[in-house]
This record gives structure tokens, C-alpha cells and sequence, in this order.
């Protein structure tokens, strides 16, 4: 399942990041990476981009690059 | 003087803290030829002299983005004594992944445990001998706020750098990294300069970036040492990958830092049941909300600029009237009898435009206050948040929204409202765009030219300007995209948006006057130059506008800019140097050339009467701008004056006489096509000294030359292809 599917009230896990370089990099400086957890919060008016809260932190990140995540859902709460 | 570098994430308190400790004894420029603010504190603490250099908030030192560069580059060139790692202690999961980075570095290092108040309201504990002992560093709670722990601090600092002592902190990997990164060290030491590379950078920062293949480091090699390393590692690289499930080197070694961070907090960190977000998740639930967010978002908006534009046009036209009322006339009485040149010189051209560099003051400090409240509550971030998707496809950042908003009021603080937006491309690209964004001074001219031609229906064409204005920087925008100019660096959008938090008022009035000394200090002086020059050359060789060099050259301009169909007559071809000058300043000179009655009323008053005057102008100023914020009524930046107030400026009859420009059917057209025109010209000159003052004179010469063919062409258009129609 891809980052941009998760819905409101659902935890994930990350299990893939399909993107290199750049993008990767800040990916990983921010805390998203392979096995991390992560949930949705909110997305923009205009539906691009969506806010995640990963390491007790709120990042938005764009749809298209949302897509490059694969992710699992998690039954337990964050 | 000792060295001390603050290093942090991006919103850690690193500015209050350092304005905690040295006040504002600031020294502020520019990192060389980027748009990222350096800021440097000094101070003195029992006895020793401090140098403060507060880096730009960074999440890590890759080479990607600018900030992390010059925090990157500071680091190793520069050998601060010591690197204050300032920490957000509500959230140490994140921030610490960069002080394992600071780490192979191997400088002496401090950490500073941040908004400790608000880690004890959320019932977090921390075990501060287990932590240090982990980590290996020495660490002190802050609250800047509340000016906790500075001496505690400080007093370390200064203990550390007295030691002098070497450090070795430990990195955080695993055993087939670290003998992977000994056999570089290994291969490394056999190359000329080895030593000396080892020394500079440190060995352990040196070796994990070539097992990176870092890019900005291997250029560094290259171009300092000559060494060529790209591929050189390879080997090495691919064998830990493959034994990682062929995870890339940077996720590993990523990995291992965050692994370390998390074996760290759970040996000495306690979380509670309380989250950091709590309060700003409740608020961005409205503020984020579907259907609220973009309306709360737009009252957020009008707030801003009925506060910052209403707010300080009392107090403009306040500054106005002092300069041109009372100042010019005791000036003119101090220097009756001299020549009638020097008296214009001194009094139309010094005392005039030092009035106009000092009228943008109050702009300035409004802008600059109520900006900084936006970003200091975090607010702004979320701006970038709702407007992304929208802006993007013009090409620009969703900071830029509002910058560009502001425009319509005035293009001068739209410039440095650019500061907002993280990257340099964005900046440029936002501040090309902004004088696009019709400002509130090209009103008196479409005042005149609409009424005059257009009559009733003054209001529509007015209305279809600004329109124009917004077509035409879209389409200057889709250009650049197109042609990949001013591509923003990082095509991703990935930000984090922090808890909201109360502006720390003393930081923002702090940020706020430095400001506003900045612009003073580095703009007024180009500007009122320019304005003494365009003095002389609409007042020589004989002191009437109609026979000045202005005029001569508006002759010589006509035949150029004939096709667009308002040169015909010279008088509008010539008004286009002025307009330079300020926008506004088009109608006081068709009033000149166009001979209309200018007769001032004789002012009798004494002195006191007048000083008097003035001083109840003042208070009846503040007291209009507190009511004008509060109207949020943002018509007056829209609309065009009135028929009086522009006889007002241009003198009775300046719009008959401006009728009388042209006679011919097409006349309505040659004044849409003039006022289109003044609309897309050159900007005035404090613009220009705005565009210079942020990024350098070869982009305000850019966009001088941007906004000369521009205007030209769209004119041309709308005149040559109008008048197939009329």
C-alpha cells in the first residue's frame, strides 16, 4: 500500500522508499525511513500536499512523492 | 576571542537563545553570494570576548540545500572553538539525529537542552548523568524564554575553551562501518596532503564522507587538493550494501544513527502520556480544516494588510506632509537669496527625497513586525501548506504567496518579505514577480488617464489592470519554468510544520529595527542619489519641466516607442523617467508639462503655529492608524482616487488638460495602452534599491531589463491589436 492511500485515524509502518538521491536523503533526515511509524493528520484544501506525523513531528509532503512510499498498516495506536 | 558556533534544527529557539546571552550586540549580513542572513553576536563574560555565530537551522549536513552548506562549510573552515548544539528537548527523538551527525566532526561540543519549560509541562523526564554519560557530551537546560541556565551555560563554554582539551567522541556505527571506514583512512593516508586533509576536516567527518560519496565534499577534494575520488570506494560501498539487503549507504548509515538515538532515550529519556503537538494539533484542526482552512486563511490575510497598509498610510501621508508642508517651507526660507537652482536643488530635490526614502519607514516596521509575528508563530508554515498546490503550478513556492499579496500594496516590502521563503531561486523568482502585482502607487496614475478617457467606467479599467498585471507575471512565470530559470533547487516539498508558539515580542522588535536600520543604511543613499539626478534632469537647463532633459529625452524616446500608440505625444513618452522616481509622481508631472494651474495657497502661519501643527498631525496620525487596522477595509489599496484628490496632486484641470492629449478615436485606446505601460515598467527606485540590497545589482539590472521589454511588447500588442477592433 503507497503513503498517499493512508487514510485518517491509521498507523503505518514504512516498509519501502521507492526514490533515490535528493529526495531520499531528506526523506531519511526528517525521520522517514524503512521501519519507522507513521499516521496521517490532515491534508491541504486543495488536496496536495498531506501532512504525516512521523517522530512527533508534523511534515507535509506532496502527493506525488508520497506515492514513492510503501507502507503496511499497523493494528496498534501510535 | 572565543569562537562559539549554534548549531540546530530549524525552529530550536538557536536566535533567542544567542539574543538571550549577548543582547543585541549583533553584527547581520549575508553568507557570500547567497541570500541566507548571517548572523554574528559578541560579548563579554568575565573577562574573555565571545563571538557568536548563529547558522542557519539545518536537518542534517548533506550537500543539498544551501543552509546546510554554509553550517557544513562554518564548521570545518571557520574552527569555532566551540559548537552549541541547541536542542528542542520536547523533541530529542529527531533533534539528536543531527548531533550524532556534529559528532564526526570531532570539535569540542556543548549541548543545549532548549524550552525546558515546556518539557516539565509535558511531565517528560530526562536523566541528565545517564544522557551525558551516553552520548558522551557535556549538556545544560535552557529556557531562552525565561533566561534559565545562560550562566550555566556560558560558564562551560568558557571552561571548554580554556581546556583547550582534544576530543574523541565515539560515532554511532556498527563494526563493519567503522573497519570499512579505517580502511579508508588506511588508503587515504598514502596520498600527498593526506595529513593535512585529516587535520582540517577531521578524520572521521573526512572518511564517513567519502564512504557517502558525498558530492560537496569529493568537489572540495578536487578543486582544493586536486585529488579525484569519485569512483575510488566503490568496492567497499556495494560490499556493506549487499550485506545490508542492499539497503544504499545513506539509509545505513542513517539507520545506525537513529538506532543509536533510540538505544540513547530509552536508557535515560522518559516520555509521558502528554504529546508536544497536542495544543497545535487542536488549532491546525481549524486552521488545516478543509473547508475552514483556505477562508480562515484569507481573513489571516486581510488582517495582515489592513494592519501593515492601513496602518501606516496615516503616517506615510504624516512624513509626506512634514517633509513637503513644513519642512520644505522653512527650508525655503533658509535658503532664499541663493540661486534659483541650488534653492530647487535643496528643496525639490534633497529635502524631497530625503522625505521619500523616510516615508517607507513606517511600511517598513509594520511589515516587518507583523511578518515576523507570522513566523515566529509558525503560522507561515502553514501558509506554505495551503497555498503549495496552487502556487506550484505557477512555478512558485507556497511562501511565495504571500510576498506576492503584499505587492499589491507595495512592491518594496513585497522584495523583502522574500525573506520568508527558504531557497535562493524561489526568492528571485518571487521578487521578479512582485512588482508585477499592480502597487498602490500606480493608482493616482490610473486615476487620471481612466477618468480622463474612460469617464463611469474608470472603475472597470482599472479593475482589468491589475488582471493584466497578475496575466502577465503568470505568463513571464510559465516562461522561466519553461526555461528552467530560477528552477528551485529542491523540486521536492517535504517541511515540517512546528507546534505554534507565542512570538517571543522582544526577538521580533529586535529583528524588526535591525531591519529598518538595514534599509536606511544601505538603500536611502542610492536612492535619494537617484532621485537628486532625476531632480536635475527634469528641472535643467531652465527650470521649467516642458524644456528639461526629461522633455528632450521623452522627444527622443517618441519615435521608439511608437508602435505602442500613447507616444504620439511627448509628454507621455518623457513621464515614463519620472515614474522611476515613484509611480505616484506621473501625475504632479503631467500637471507641470501640461501647464496646469499649481498655485500653492500662501501660508501665513509663524512658526510655532506650524511646529504646533505638526505635532497634532502626529497624534491625529497614530491615532488614524490604529482605527485603519482595525477597519480592515481594503478598498483604499484597489481603488483609484477621486477626482479631487488627483487635482489635489496634479493641480485644477489636470484632467481636462490631460484629455486633451489625444483626439482621435482610438484616444481611449493610447491611454489603456500608456497606463498598461506605467503598469509593467521599470519599478520605482526604492524598489530597485530593494532588489539590489537583497540580490545584488545584476538581478535588479535583470529585472530593469525585464520590465523595459515587457511593458513595450504587451503595449504594442494591446494598441496594434485594439485598434483592429475600434
Amino acid at each position: 500500500m503507497k503513503l498517499s492511500q493512508l487514510k485518517q485515524g491509521q498507523n503505518a509502518r514504512i516498509l519501502k522508499i521507492s526514490t533515490q538521491g535528493e529526495l531520499k536523503k531528506r526523506l531519511i533526515d526528517l525521520g522517514i525511513m524503512v521501519g519507522e511509524k507513521i499516521s496521517f493528520q490532515a491534508v491541504a484544501p486543495l488536496g496536495d500536499p498531506i501532512l504525516y506525523k512521523v517522530k512527533s513531528t508534523s511534515i507535509a509532503i506532496r502527493h506525488s512523492d508520497a506515492c514513492k512510499i510503501d507502507i503496511e498498516i499497523l493494528k496498534e495506536s501510535l | 576571542m572565543i569562537k562559539v558556533a549554534f548549531v540546530g534544527n530549524p525552529n530550536v529557539g538557536k536566535s533567542a537563545l544567542i539574543n538571550a546571552i549577548a543582547g543585541s550586540n549583533l553584527k547581520i549580513g549575508n553568507w557570500p553570494g547567497v541570500t541566507v542572513e548571517k548572523k554574528e553576536a559578541f560579548a563579554k563574560y568575565k573577562g574573555e570576548n565571545f563571538a557568536f555565530i548563529d547558522l542557519p537551522g539545518v536537518y542534517s549536513l548533506s550537500p543539498y540545500s544551501t543552509e546546510e552548506i554554509i553550517t557544513r562549510d562554518y564548521l570545518v573552515d571557520e574552527n569555532p572553538d566551540i559548537i552549541v548544539n541547541v536542542l528542542d528537548s520536547t523533541n530529542l527523538e529527531r533533534n539528536l539525529y543531527l548531533t550524532y551527525l556534529l559528532l564526526e566532526l570531532n570539535r569540542p561540543m556543548i549541548i543545549a537542552l532548549n524550552f525546558q519549560d515546556e518539557f516539565e509541562k509535558l511531565q517528560f523526564s530526562l536523566n541528565k548523568e545517564e544522557f551525558e554519560r551516553n552520548i558522551g557530551l557535556e549538556s545544560v537546560w535552557i529556557s531562552a524564554i525565561r533566561k534559565n541556565g545562560i550562566e550555566e551555560l556560558m560558564d562551560k563554554i568558557l571552561n571548554m575553551a580554556r581546556a583547550k582539551k582534544s576530543v574523541n567522541y565515539k560515532l554511532p556505527y556498527t563494526q563493519d562501518i567503522n573497519s570499512a571506514l579505517c580502511q579508508i583512512k588506511g588508503e587515504f593516508a598514502e596520498l600527498k596532503n593526506s595529513n593535512e586533509i585529516l587535520s582540517h576536516y577531521g578524520s572521521n567527518f573526512a572518511t564517513i564522507k567519502l564512504l557517502e560519496r558525498d558530492s560537496h565534499f569529493i568537489s572540495q577534494l578536487k578543486e582544493k587538493y586536486d585529488l579525484e575520488f569519485g569512483d575510488k570506494f566503490n568496492e567497499l560501498r556495494k560490499g556493506i550494501e549487499e550485506k545490508n539487503e542492499n539497503e544504499d549507504i545513506l539509509s545505513i548509515l542513517a539507520e545506525q544513527r537513529y538506532n543509536s538515538v533510540n538505544a540513547l532515550l530509552r536508557d535515560s529519556f522518559k516520555t509521558s502520556n502528554k504529546s508536544r503537538l497536542a495544543i497545535t494539533e487542536k488549532i491546525d484542526k481549524i486552521f488545516l480544516n478543509r473547508f475552514l482552512g483556505l477562508p480562515l486563511f484569507f481573513a489571516v490575510i486581510v488582517i495582515f494588510m489592513s494592519f501593515v497598509f492601513n496602518g501606516s498610510a496615516p503616517l506615510i501621508d504624516y512624513i509626506d506632509g512634514f517633509f513637503g508642508d513644513f519642512l520644505g517651507k522653512y527650508v525655503k526660507i533658509l535658503v532664499d537669496g541663493t540661486p534659483e537652482w541650488l534653492q530647487s536643488l535643496i528643496v525639490d530635490g534633497i529635502v524631497a527625497g530625503l522625505g521619500g526614502v523616510l516615508t517607507f519607514v513606517p511600511l517598513m516596521v509594520l511589515l516587518y513586525f507583523f511578518l515576523g509575528l507570522l513566523e515566529e508563530s509558525g503560522y507561515m508554515n502553514r501558509v506554505a501548506f495551503l497555498m503549495d498546490r496552487l502556487m506550484r503550478s505557477l512555478g512558485l513556492n507556497g511562501k511565495a504567496f504571500v510576498p506576492l499579496i503584499i505587492g499589491f500594496g507595495c512592491s518594496v516590502p513585497a522584495i523583502y518579505a522574500t525573506r520568508t521563503l527558504e531557497d535562493e531561486k524561489s526568492k528571485k523568482f518571487t521578487a521578479m514577480m512582485a512588482p508585477f502585482m499592480s502597487c498602490g502607487a500606480r493608482l493616482p496614475v490610473y486615476g487620471l488617464f481612466a477618468v480622463a478617457f474612460f469617464g463611469s467606467d474608470a472603475g472597470y479599467v482599472v479593475a482589468s489592470l491589475y488582471l493584466l498585471g497578475i496575466v502577465v507575471a503568470i505568463i513571464l512565470g510559465l516562461v522561466c519554468k519553461f526555461l528552467g530559470v530560477y528552477k528551485s533547487e529542491s523540486s521536492a516539498l517535504i517541511i515540517e510544520l512546528p507546534p505554534y508558539r507565542l512570538p517571543n515580542l522582544k526577538m521580533v522588535l529586535s529583528t524588526t529595527s535591525r531591519r529598518v536600520g538595514m534599509y536606511l543604511k544601505k538603500a536611502s543613499s542610492v536612492i535619494l542619489a537617484v532621485l537628486i539626478i532625476l531632480w536635475a534632469l527634469q528641472y535643467f537647463p531652465k527650470g521649467e519641466a516642458k524644456d528639461s532633459y526629461i522633455a528632450k529625452f521623452g522627444h527622443i524616446l517618441q519615435p521608439v516607442l511608437a508602435p505602442t500608440g500613447f507616444a504620439d505625444r511627448w509628454e507621455t513618452a518623457a513621464a515614463i523617467v519620472p515614474s522611476i522616481a515613484a509611480k505616484e509622481v506621473v501625475v504632479g508631472f503631467m500637471g507641470q508639462v501640461l501647464d496646469t494651474n499649481q498655485e500653492e495657497e500662501e501660508n501665513n502661519a509663524t512658526f510655532k503655529e506650524d511646529a504646533k501643527e505638526q505635532i497634532k498631525n502626529l497624534g491625529i496620525a497614530f491615532k488614524d492608524s490604529i482605527v485603519g487596522m482595525l477597519s480592515f477595509n481594503l478598498t483604499s489599496l484597489f481603488k483609484a482616487p477621486g477626482e479631487e484628490d488627483i487635482e489635489g496632486d496634479g493641480g485644477i484641470g489636470v484632467i481636462q488638460n490631460t484629455k486633451k492629449l489625444w483626439n482621435d478615436n482610438l484616444a481611449p485606446l493610447r491611454a489603456y495602452s500608456f497606463m498598461a505601460f506605467i503598469l509593467l515598467v521599470v519599478p520605482c527606485v526604492v524598489t530597485l534599491a530593494a532588489l539590489r540590497q537583497e540580490f545584488g545589482a545584476k538581478f535588479m539590472f535583470n529585472v530593469i531589463i525585464i520590465m523595459t521589454i515587457i511593458p513595450y511588447v504587451v503595449s504594442t500588442l494591446i494598441f496594434q491589436i485594439g485598434r483592429l477592433f475600434f
